[in-house]
């Protein structure tokens, strides 16, 4: 009987599928689902009838056309490519001579080159082929290089110069040998304190560089950022690459950042952005360092886009009580939805990690101001305060009153002043609970949520162009 | 009260027909130009004569707008495949005496054959543009636990452990998959469900 009433319904199954539902519910069926054949078989046919699934291992089992994108991007590269005396490499660019592929992205290919004039390493960074046919696209690139090229900063990966070979252009910076945050991350873990704080200075000042001279990153996240000789000495790379004004930068962003899990939430629905968009990935850079794993994860990148718009990071002093209060609420105050509960710049984010590194390093000195008083305990102790006075001024004609009269009364405005600093203080947190159990959109009273469904399926048309090039995992 | 049209996203196939619609032609350009190449081979083309043929008949049809009308896309795909043969044939006349032989015996062999066999390569190519879609929407693990179970049939436990996950997720992620998939592929052909 009890197990009867296990089974989930057809709507928790499809509320499964979209990612809808809280965590503990979505394992809760996942692991009825390991028992139960049936329900196996309810959910397949959500997926499709019996004829999909054979269809689609049928028809995609050894792909004919695909390859390791590794050789695609080969194949494509020599399209480009100009043949060179020396048999150790694959071609040439202008007088670079191209040792192999580093790494490519929707829009360009990395390569590894030798400077013969130098005689050093380099790496050039070449619009795709397939993608220079467009004007814009040329455009783009070697405005964004060039804007990247005016950031002289020691946390900034310097660009050599913008070059066009066969009217391709590409852009030549330094060959970083160390690994990237990103390999950092996947292999050893959370940072330690002093070493996200390390990295957080480095990155905030590198970002204060970038908007000095009006330019978005629009893409911090590990990956890009580079470590030359460990946490000490980090920079940051692909400047403003995807930096355009146009409508279709959701869609370039995404195709070069492969997931949005960085992205912040002005970011992912494809709004204007300004420089405080940079200080929320920091904010989701340093909570990705905290636990080691990113904040915002789904299976699909709509999900992705989904949780960055809708929900609140968990506590990352869940996974690591250690970290000191003071830690979280720099995060979070980071990582706030609206861009105007930030920091105000990456400046000010720069100086306050500094003092909180200095005090790491030395308790003596103190924390700064900001993160002393966090705003959000402010704020509810305030509340606390006016609701405790009007549950007082409710009661106290009620002293007079009959006795009768007493007890309703004192029991309705005590429960609406209890709840209140909770319900006033933090509406994101109302946005999600209401968003997990699928409750009309209807009931936000966020401003900025309006539209996010019809943007998040804008979003989704959008992602719907992407082409990817091998199909295996 | 105004009048309100439902809103419906037509099917890339039922967009092609107008000539001027740029994402639709580009998508399909890519799903059936290798399906004429494979199924011109298989008919006994050279690779380089199957090429030829998919640009003839591509850029026919580029040419000749087909003119938007609302026929399923059923229709619209067997006038395709029509159209393909024909080109298939024209190639081997040209080709000359012997060839021509070879051409007609085909021909004669079954109207219904060379259909058939391109209606497979184009099913393939339909399916490979969505999963190519699809890879770039979704997580490495969720791909793979995809991949491995429903292309690969692979047991569920085994990818579950090889990917560091529970069982039951990987039947969600790879539910999840394949609902996009069956959408996706809807998007570009909705005559296409009928026929698996």
């Amino acid at each position: 009987m009890t197990k009867q009433a296990d089974h989930p319904t057809s709507a928790d199954l499809t509320n499964l599928l979209d990612e809808t539902l809280p965590p503990s519910e979505r394992d809760r069926i996942e692991a009825h689902l390991e028992d139960c054949a049936d329900c196996r078989e309810a959910l397949a046919r959500q997926g499709g009838e019996d004829r999909w699934w054979n269809a689609a291992s049928g028809l995609l089992e050894s792909p004919p056309a695909s390859h390791p994108s590794t050789d695609a991007d080969l194949r494509e590269l020599q399209t480009v490519l100009a043949a060179t005396d020396d048999p150790r490499m694959l071609g040439r660019i202008g007088s670079y001579e191209i040792a192999g592929i580093v790494g490519s992205g929707g829009m360009g290919i990395v390569l590894k080159a030798l400077d013969p004039a130098l005689n050093r390493y380099v790496a050039i960074k070449i619009l795709r082929p397939s993608q220079a046919g467009t004007a814009q696209a040329q455009r783009r690139f070697e405005r964004e290089g060039r804007a990247a090229a005016a950031i002289v900063h020691e946390n900034v990966i310097a660009i050599h110069g913008v070059a066009q070979f066969k009217s391709i252009p590409y852009l030549v910076m330094p060959y970083v040998r160390g690994e990237s945050l990103q390999t950092r991350i996947a292999e050893h873990g959370a940072l330690s304190l002093k070493e996200m704080l390390r990295v957080g200075c480095q990155v905030a000042a590198g970002l204060e560089a970038a908007h000095q001279q009006g330019l978005i990153h629009r893409d911090v996240k590990p990956s890009n950022i580079l470590m030359d000789e460990g946490v000490e000495r980090l920079k940051l790379t692909d400047f403003g690459l995807v930096l355009t004004s146009d409508e279709d930068s959701v869609t370039r962003t995404g195709t070069l950042a492969g997931t949005p899990e960085f992205m912040s939430p002005e970011q992912a629905m494809g709004k204007s952005l300004d420089a405080r968009s940079d200080l929320f990935s920091l904010g989701v850079l340093l909570w990705t360092m905290s636990t080691g794993r990113p904040p915002f994860a789904a299976d699909s990148c709509y999900g992705v886009i989904k949780a960055i718009v809708d929900t609140e990071p968990q506590s990352v002093r869940s996974f690591d009580p250690s970290l000191p209060v003071w830690w979280e609420s720099l995060i979070a105050r980071l990582m706030s939805k609206r861009p105007e509960d930030r920091y105000d710049s990456a400046e000010s984010v720069g100086s306050i990690m500094r003092a909180c590194l200095a005090h790491v390093q030395d308790a003596s000195k103190p924390l700064p101001a900001e993160l002393l008083a966090p705003r959000r305990f402010f704020r509810w102790r305030v509340w606390l305060l006016l609701g405790t006075a009007i549950a007082f001024l409710a009661w106290l004609p009620s002293m007079f009153s009959l006795p009768q009269d007493v007890s309703p009364q004192s029991e309705s405005g005590d429960v609406s002043t209890i709840d209140r600093p909770e319900d006033t203080d933090r509406p994101e947190d109302t946005a999600f609970e209401d968003d997990t159990q699928l409750q009309p959109k209807g009931q936000l009273t966020n401003d900025w949520d309006d539209g996010t469904r019809e943007r998040l399926d804008a979003i989704r048309a959008r992602l719907e162009r992407f082409h990817g090039d091998s199909l295996g995992p | 009260m105004p009048w309100q049209v439902p809103e419906t996203r037509p099917s890339i196939l039922l967009r092609v027909r107008d000539a001027s619609d740029h994402e639709a032609w580009t998508a399909f350009e890519s799903i059936y130009r290798p399906a004429i190449v494979r199924a011109a081979c298989l008919k006994g083309l050279q690779r380089a004569d199957a090429e030829d043929v998919a640009q003839v008949v591509l850029s026919g049809l580029a040419e000749r707008p087909i003119g938007f009308t609302t026929d399923g896309d059923a229709r619209f795909r067997s006038w395709l495949a029509r159209v393909t043969e024909n080109a298939v044939i024209d190639r081997f006349r040209k080709q000359g005496r012997e060839a021509n032989l070879i051409a007609e015996s085909a021909k004669d062999a079954s109207e219904t054959d060379f259909t058939s066999c391109f209606d497979l390569e184009y099913r393939r190519e339909v399916f490979q543009w969505a999963a190519k879609i699809l890879r770039r929407e979704f997580s490495t693990d969720t791909w793979a636990a995809f991949w491995n179970t429903a292309v690969e049939n692979r047991s569920v436990d085994e990818v579950a452990s090889e990917l560091g996950r529970s069982p039951g997720s990987i039947y969600s992620s790879r539910t999840r998959i394949m609902r996009r998939l069956r959408e996706q592929v809807q998007h570009f052909d909705e005559s296409l469900e009928g026929e698996l």
